[in-house]
């Protein structure tokens, strides 16, 4: 049975680079649409706070 | 019945009998005639909202919580003012194409107009057609320069794309929004769309641009772009994008329409300060990118 030619001429071989890890920020809160554009959270304007809604709250 | 166009998603909204439905906001320069296709139908009505019977799949930690139901999916929105029953439900089929959406009647009176889709929901559902019909909604200000071409600057809140978005304003740019955008491929190549949710500015046009570039913004005390290389480039619009975080097929599909965007568009890392110069440095910059 034929089979495939695992060995690879030394100079088409990739060079081993260990893996890396790195972090990029993410706020939560943002990412998950969950609240609205207050003081101390992101998310978008809602202009309209008269009405009952997921954004209304007293002062906003 | 009334038809929104967002990004290219459609949608169909109708009311039962005497429910108040209104299109309010920034969202009714997004109403369009009947179109051929519809991408989801969506009826409101008034009813009394169970709790639902077990755990979410999903918390928000806000406002809204989202659980399997049958083949679709459920999500509840809650409010401290109201109370602990949910204000608002919106059931949904599991390809996303009908959905009906409940308000809790004793919660309201009944001649107060409504429009169904009220933030966060147009958002949610915004994000879970992108994961089926491909793109993505980027929380970036989407700008047209005066030759028609299309940037983007992308930042979390506070980042400055309202600012930015201003000084465009004042030099002969049009802001598409200066908050949220959705990106898809149109025609072989990529277009970003303007959307109605908008920032402090209230900056929002029912338009669409060929997309040249995305800039991630950064404060800074003078001007300075570099490129930034996938996957690099990939990682950091992630941060700066809306998938549907608890819905792995339409994440996949989001990570995978990334890979394409940062392959397909260049993404460059801005320092800015905002002032008479920022603009003009950034066609320098633009044009350079032209050029690669």
């Amino acid at each position: 049975m034929e089979q495939r030619d695992e060995t690879q001429p030394e100079e088409t071989k990739k060079q081993y680079r260990k893996p890396e890890l790195f972090r990029f920020p993410l706020r939560a809160e943002e990412a998950v649409l969950g609240f609205c554009k207050t003081a101390s959270t992101g998310g978008p304007n809602v202009g309209n706070c008269a009405i009952p809604s997921a954004c209304f709250s007293q002062g906003s | 019945m009334i038809h929104l166009s967002i990004g290219g998603l459609v949608i169909a909204l109708e009311a039962d009998g005497a429910f108040p439905l209104e299109v309010t906001g920034a969202t009714r320069r997004f109403v369009v005639e009947e179109p051929a296709a519809i991408d989801c139908r969506i009826r409101a009505r008034w009813g009394a909202v169970e709790p639902a019977p077990g755990p979410p799949r999903f918390d928000s930690g806000g406002v809204w919580k989202v659980y399997d139901e049958g083949d679709g999916l459920r999500f509840d929105f809650h409010s401290a003012t109201f109370g602990t029953i949910p204000y608002k439900s919106a059931r949904f089929d599991a390809g996303f194409q009908r959905g009906e959406v409940t308000f809790h009647s004793p919660y309201f009176q009944p001649d107060q107009p409504l429009y169904p889709l009220e933030y966060p929901l147009d958002e949610i559902l915004a994000t879970q057609l992108l994961g089926r019909t491909g793109g993505i909604e980027l929380h970036a200000a989407g700008i047209v320069d005066t030759d028609g071409e299309g940037w983007l600057f992308a930042a979390q809140s506070g980042g400055g794309k309202t600012t930015m978005s201003r000084l465009w304003l004042a030099a002969g740019g049009a802001v598409l929004s200066d908050d949220r955008i959705i990106v898809r491929e149109s025609g072989g190549s990529i277009r970003m769309f303007g959307t109605p949710w908008h920032g402090e500015a209230e900056l929002s046009v029912a338009s669409s641009a060929p997309l040249r570039g995305i800039f991630l913004l950064h404060h800074g005390s003078e001007n300075r772009c570099v490129r930034v290389v996938a996957p690099t480039s990939l990682a950091e619009l992630l941060t700066r994008a809306f998938p549907p975080l608890w819905d792995r097929s339409s994440v996949d599909a989001a990570l995978a329409f990334l890979d394409r965007l940062t392959e397909a568009v260049p993404v460059l890392d801005l320092w800015f300060h905002p002032d008479q110069e920022t603009v003009a440095f950034l066609r320098e910059c633009s044009a350079e990118v032209s050029r690669r």
